[in-house]
């Protein structure tokens, strides 16, 4: 498909327009962008830190999903008070099914962290037992935040199992570099294999990515249009910087590190990648559309100067008469 | 079993927001939140320019996606087919608004309930009805369910000069709506998603 075959960002009307036409959602942003980052984040950092034996990791990883996480969600919530009637309907709701996961991650976390923090009344193989229960809720504050995505019809660009994969792939990656640079700045030493899955996974990711954007234009129109802000304006390129940043610069900066053994490098790495990870997921949030409620045809971009000024004058008209 | 239904007819609708007043008259509706609105759809280019009013409100949908994702209960759906919010249950997630695939959905945001529609004091009429409303949830059409458990139909509805908007019980084969329906081939909007609409549109006879 040629460039000028996508669909033209001037179908965005604005909601309360009147005008039938596809309309970009405004209510998940930077609080959502946030809580979802941290989550994975979290629990990623939970669950490398636990495979480690890295129990400083873990406690972070804990910290950051109990109270970031938390925090973002709370402040984000139109009545905060009633935070706690969103856990009821975990059979058919993924936010619910999350706060459940998140609430049972935090308190057998905790116990695994416990002996660490010298709370030694808790013995460490029972701490350990905890740990590893704690283990598939960590799975889940990892990856639900995609599938609360995929549940949403209104937006088609999120509307894909592979949604979750991406948070899944992401979290893992952020839990890798989060370790590392963890290991680093504790003094500990790290294991050396973390390094080369580093590499590996922030190649998969970018593949994952491209994968995501160019399936997303078989999901019709809306998804179509949300992969053009994808590619450009200010979504685009904040998008695009993310990647660069986020995969590109720290696949290199993890190969560096393996070639060369430097330890400062895997820090400069896990900021990389996390500043990255955030941003790549505030523009998917930014790009979604929303469909009208019929089908409109998509158009291409005016190809020559000529149909430019001719639609330029039809739309001045048009503003003209209404 | 009673399932409420609306139908749509496109070649009757004139474009005049009868529906979109009266619906906002009836329920009250703060500031933009306007519950059953007319879009106007423009198909061809200047000057051959065609221009076709789309009606258009929640659907309730039998399947309705903004029930499925709700984490409290507070969107829910009557025996009746009819979706409602529970004002006092929402917490303001706003994940119905993003699983709704006909943005039927609005956010009531904080400040909005302060000040009255034309920006200073809230007027007698708006202290009654305002009492429904909390901000920080989220609202939505109801289908006027207040006026139909009495067995009047919905304000948008009775209110139509152009009788554009045909309500009724589509378990009824005898019913209104579902008689056009099935004469006029009725369709339902984005029906592809699978959330099976309980509003059809009918288009030209």
């Amino acid at each position: 498909m040629s460039a000028q075959a996508y669909p033209r960002r001037s179908l965005l009307t604005s909601r309360s327009s009147f005008l039938i036409g596809y309309h970009q959602q405004q209510e998940w942003r930077w609080l959502i962008a946030t809580a979802f980052f941290l989550g994975k984040v979290g629990g990623g950092l939970f669950m490398i830190s636990f495979f480690s034996g890295f129990r400083l990791g873990a406690l972070v990883g804990l910290g950051v999903v109990g109270i970031g996480k938390s925090s973002a969600h709370l402040l984000y919530l139109g009545r905060p008070e009633r935070f706690l009637r969103a856990g009821l309907r975990w059979r058919t709701s993924w936010i619910s099914r999350g706060i459940l996961a998140m609430t049972l991650f935090v308190l057998l976390g905790a116990v695994y962290v416990a002996p660490y923090i010298h709370l030694t009344f808790v013995p460490d193989g029972v701490a350990k037992g905890f740990g590893i229960a704690a283990v598939p809720f960590a799975f889940v504050v990892m990856a639900y935040d995609g599938m609360v995505l995929k549940a949403s019809k209104g937006i088609p660009l999120w509307d894909t199992w592979l949604m979750p994969v991406l948070m899944l792939f992401f979290a893992t990656l952020a839990g890798i570099t989060a370790t590392l640079a963890l290991e680093v700045i504790d003094g500990s030493a790290t294991s050396g294999r973390l390094e080369g899955v580093e590499i590996g996974l922030a190649a998969v990711n970018v593949l994952l990515l491209a994968g995501y954007v160019v399936l997303a234009r078989a999901r019709g129109a809306a998804a179509e249009l949300g992969t053009t802000l994808l590619r450009s304006g200010t979504t685009g390129r904040l998008f695009a910087a993310a990647i660069v940043v986020g995969l590109g610069i720290t696949f290199v900066l993890g190969v560096i590190g393996v070639a060369t053994g430097s330890r400062a490098v895997l820090v400069v790495a896990a900021v990389t990648d996390l500043l990255g990870h955030f941003f790549v997921f505030f523009a998917i949030l930014r790009a979604g559309v929303h469909a009208p409620i019929r089908r409109l045809p998509l158009a291409p971009e005016p190809a020559s100067a000529a149909a430019a000024t001719a639609a330029t004058v039809g739309s001045a008209f048009r503003r003209a008469a209404s | 079993m009673t399932r409420w239904g609306m139908v749509l007819d496109l070649a009757r609708c004139i474009g005049c927001n009868a529906c979109t007043v009266s619906c906002k008259i009836e329920n009250g509706t703060p500031g933009d939140h306007y519950w059953a609105r007319v879009y106007t759809e423009e198909q061809g280019e200047f000057p051959a320019v065609r221009t076709t009013y789309v009606p258009a409100l929640c659907n309730h949908c039998a399947d309705a996606p903004c029930v499925a994702v709700c984490p409290t209960g507070a969107s829910h759906q009557r025996d009746d087919g009819i979706v409602l919010v529970d004002q006092g249950a929402c917490i303001g997630c706003r994940a119905c608004m993003m699983a709704c695939p006909y943005s039927a959905r609005f956010y009531l945001r904080d400040g909005m309930l302060q000040t009255g529609y034309h920006g200073q004091e809230r007027t007698v009429y708006e202290d009654a009805k305002w009492k429904w409303f909390t901000e920080g949830t989220v609202t939505k059409c109801t289908f006027c369910a207040h006026r139909v458990d009495t067995g009047l139909e919905p304000a948008c509805v009775v209110t139509c000069p152009a009788e554009a908007r045909i309500f009724g019980d589509l378990d009824d084969p005898e019913s209104k709506p579902s008689k056009l329906i099935q004469e006029r081939n009725g369709v339902q909007p984005l029906a592809e998603l699978g959330t099976n609409p309980s509003v059809y549109y009918v288009e030209g006879r």
